[in-house]
């Protein structure tokens, strides 16, 4: 009787976290409890628009 | 910055809201404030990199409404420069938001209104924020809010969002959802100009420019300035100095790092490990004897064991953390980009590739990620692959760990961690511009100095908490998870029979880290233990911690006067059979081969190309190995008096990595050739 509780718990703590990883990937989330939390940019993928060999010019207007 | 907002009437309609601002204006600080979100902030520009949703508290929405507010990147103007611009631009001209709060920095108003009279064009109603106003009056600067309101025909609101009270932010917010549906007249309209004619669009901002200008004039009284130094001018000249600039930032990070690893961060985790050790001690006394040994070992050794292990690390990270989220807000770490630019620039890199670099401090993903502000192609690939060579909030605990058990805390080994990962990076975009065979490229920074603050408490405690929250996240969930499969993996082997005691070398975990461990031997840690705890690392960080306290049975790493209880061991140098020199070996291979695969991803994500990727992950394996193998060969020549284990070994790899980079630099140096004769042409 012992070890079957025991092992429900193993499983039930496994289970939680198994949920928990699943629920944030499926927000959107492509890591799991990193330091920024899961608001951070890579939160959802979003379109990149890298504006490359662009040139700059620079120059005092007024 | 654009925040927008949108509100969502649960009855009949939904009402759209836009906040937009430039650059450091504190947008997202007022999107935190509104949403009770904890959305990064810095302060310094270009922190936000894309936008994020959020919906406002109830105790601003005074309406039956649901309000969601849309933080965006910071823009100076609506023809975007950079690709966090661009997606502000697209997503206010495409969303069409009903209202635009337009956040104004009251120091700088003659820049900020630039953008403002544009997003006046577009037909969008907007409310001026005029934020950090309490600066303002610190200064002495009086802004007529009544006048400017008329001058540009739109609702002018006093706000200082870091405030917790009275910071206008209830005025804002009803003026905004007031002016919802309302028609506003543009103060300058520019309509009909070809965006395809320069000289026409130099033309009409000159004129937009003179027009803010006369605004300012009349609206605004500032004290006037002379031409001598002021006290911030001084500062910068220590600080920011040619050569005083990186001794000043040594001490700086030698400091943070021994108050949170040597001082006070000891002492908060004491007190925690204490509170897991008696967990420890109660779930093993529940379990008494009537549960079999397996399923005790693996709830007590593998989760609570392993997990324990690792969040009592959590006092020293927040520590560090807290210290760091202050150095960023009084603007000390806007200057640090500043000092390494004058390095990077030599190196084909711009100071906007430190910017990632000091967010990957916290971790690696969202550096990486901020790579995308780059505009250089070659700029932006070497940068998110060298970004995760800073140490992140992931491999703290793995830091905290060695320089506790093997060198008495001393804060030195974290500091010295965090500058072995900037020469590293130097040299990584020393070898990368000539590999592409850009050595002659040359780069420019320019980055808006924030002005020096007192850093706010409120805002280094929320992000540390809010940091602390992700680290127990973390650890409940992908730690908890690999600590568990090691521990069935040491307790069976591949018949899926208990390992005998003393026989942990037959078991599925030791066969399947022990070729690995073989290749290690170089770098003076070749057993399947330390190899397992390295393999884990590769999921998340932490797991190093985690995967050896499973491993050699240690639940506590702080209070190291427990472990004889434990382990049978004196301590945890002698469990783990590791020199001085070997701890430090293993520590720099843990830190500076291949980040976690989630921070892979985002570098094939944002590198786009994967011929750079492969190369990236080899460069990191290479550069692991050849440094932890310098550290481990030259120490224990240094302290001993003869070579380590398997230098011969370990030579020809590291000999065979060079000779490899070299081979490419040579193509390299051609291609440049190649490339100056073309230009000279």
């Amino acid at each position: 009787m012992a070890n079957i509780i025991v092992l429900l718990v193993i499983m039930s703590m496994i289970t939680l976290a198994i949920i928990k990883i699943v629920s944030d990937k499926r927000k959107g989330s492509t890591c799991i409890g990193c330091a920024e939390g899961t608001k951070c940019s890579s939160a959802k993928s979003v379109k990149k628009a890298p504006l490359t060999g662009k040139k700059i010019e620079i120059k005092q207007v007024l | 910055m654009i925040i927008v907002i949108v509100i969502i009437n649960k009855r009949t309609f939904i009402l759209k809201i836009a906040l937009a601002g430039n650059p450091n204006s504190g947008k997202s600080t007022l999107f935190n404030a509104l949403t009770g979100k904890t959305a990064r902030v810095g302060n310094w520009a270009g922190v936000t990199v894309n936008k994020k949703e959020g919906l406002v508290k109830t105790t601003f929405n005074k309406t039956d409404a649901e309000i969601i507010v849309v933080d965006l990147p910071g823009a100076y103007s609506m023809s975007p420069f950079s690709s966090e611009e661009a997606i502000t631009r697209d997503f206010v001209k495409t969303e069409k938001p009903e209202v635009i709060l337009n956040i104004v920095d009251a120091t700088n108003l003659s820049r900020s209104l630039f953008f403002t009279t544009q997003l006046l064009e577009l037909n969008i109603p907007v409310v001026v924020a005029l934020n950090k106003s309490d600066l303002t009056k610190s200064k002495n600067t009086v802004i007529d809010t009544q006048t400017l309101s008329k001058l540009l025909g739109c609702p002018v609101v006093e706000t200082t969002s870091t405030k917790s009270s009275k910071n206008g932010l209830d005025s804002l917010l009803s003026t905004a959802v007031e002016l919802t549906g309302k028609q506003q007249s543009a103060p300058f309209v520019s309509d009909g100009i070809d965006l395809s004619n320069a000289k026409l669009v130099e033309d009409s901002d000159i004129k937009r420019f003179e027009f803010v200008k006369n605004i300012v004039e009349n609206v605004e009284q500032r004290q006037v300035k002379n031409n001598r130094h002021t006290m911030q001018d001084t500062v910068d000249r220590v600080i920011a100095n040619k050569w005083l600039g990186l001794p000043v930032f040594a001490l700086i990070m030698w400091s943070v790092f021994s108050i949170s690893q040597t001082h006070l961060g000891p002492i908060l985790a004491d007190l925690l490990v204490g509170w897991i050790d008696a967990f420890y001690g109660m779930v093993e006394g529940l379990l008494g004897s009537e549960v079999s040994p397996v399923l005790g070992a693996l709830l007590l050794d593998g989760i609570i064991g392993g997990v324990g292990a690792v969040v009592g690390f959590l006092p020293l990270i927040m520590v560090l953390f807290f210290l760091l989220a202050l150095l960023e807000d009084c603007g000390y770490m806007a200057r640090v980009a500043v000092i390494m630019d004058r390095f990077f620039k030599h190196l084909g890199l711009s100071g906007k590739s430190i910017i990632p670099m000091v967010i990957g401090t916290g971790c690696a993903i969202p550096g990486i990620m901020a790579t995308r502000t780059i505009q250089n192609e070659r700029q932006r690939r070497t940068t998110a692959m060298l970004t995760p060579f800073m140490p992140c909030g992931a491999k703290l605990p793995v830091i905290a760990l060695f320089a506790g058990v093997f060198f008495n805390d001393a804060a030195w080994v974290g500091t010295s961690m965090y500058f072995m990962g900037i020469a590293i990076i130097t040299f990584g975009a020393w070898v990368v511009v000539r590999i592409t065979g850009e050595k002659n490229a040359r780069s420019f920074f320019i980055m808006e100095l924030p002005e020096y603050r007192i850093p706010s408490i409120k805002l280094a405690l929320v992000s540390t908490l809010s940091r602390a929250k992700s680290f127990i996240i973390k650890a409940g969930t992908i730690i908890l998870l690999c600590n568990a499969v090691v521990q069935v993996m040491q307790t069976f082997n591949w018949q899926f029979e208990v390992v005998a005691e003393g026989s942990a070398g037959t078991s599925i975990l030791a066969s399947v880290a022990s070729p690995f461990a073989l290749v290690l031997i170089p770098l003076g840690f070749g057993v399947w233990q330390l190899a397992a705890a390295a393999i884990t690392g590769f999921i998340a960080k932490e797991n190093v911690v985690g995967t050896l306290a499973v491993v050699y049975g240690i639940s506590n790493f702080i209070d190291t006067e427990e472990l004889a209880l434990i382990s049978g061991g004196s301590d945890v140098a002698s469990i783990m059979g590791l020199s001085s020199v070997a701890a430090l070996s293993y520590l720099i291979f843990n830190l500076f081969t291949p980040p976690c695969f989630a921070a892979l991803g985002a570098m094939n994500s944002e590198m786009e190309d994967k011929k750079w990727l492969w190369a990236g992950i080899a460069f990191q394996f290479g550069m692991g190995y050849v440094v932890a193998f310098t550290a481990y060969q030259a120490g224990t020549l240094i302290t001993t008096g003869t070579l380590g284990q398997g230098f011969i070994y370990g030579l020809a790899v590291t000999m065979m990595l060079i000779g490899t980079l070299l081979y490419f630099m040579y193509k390299g140096e051609s291609v440049a050739q190649q490339k100056l004769t073309t230009y000279n042409a």
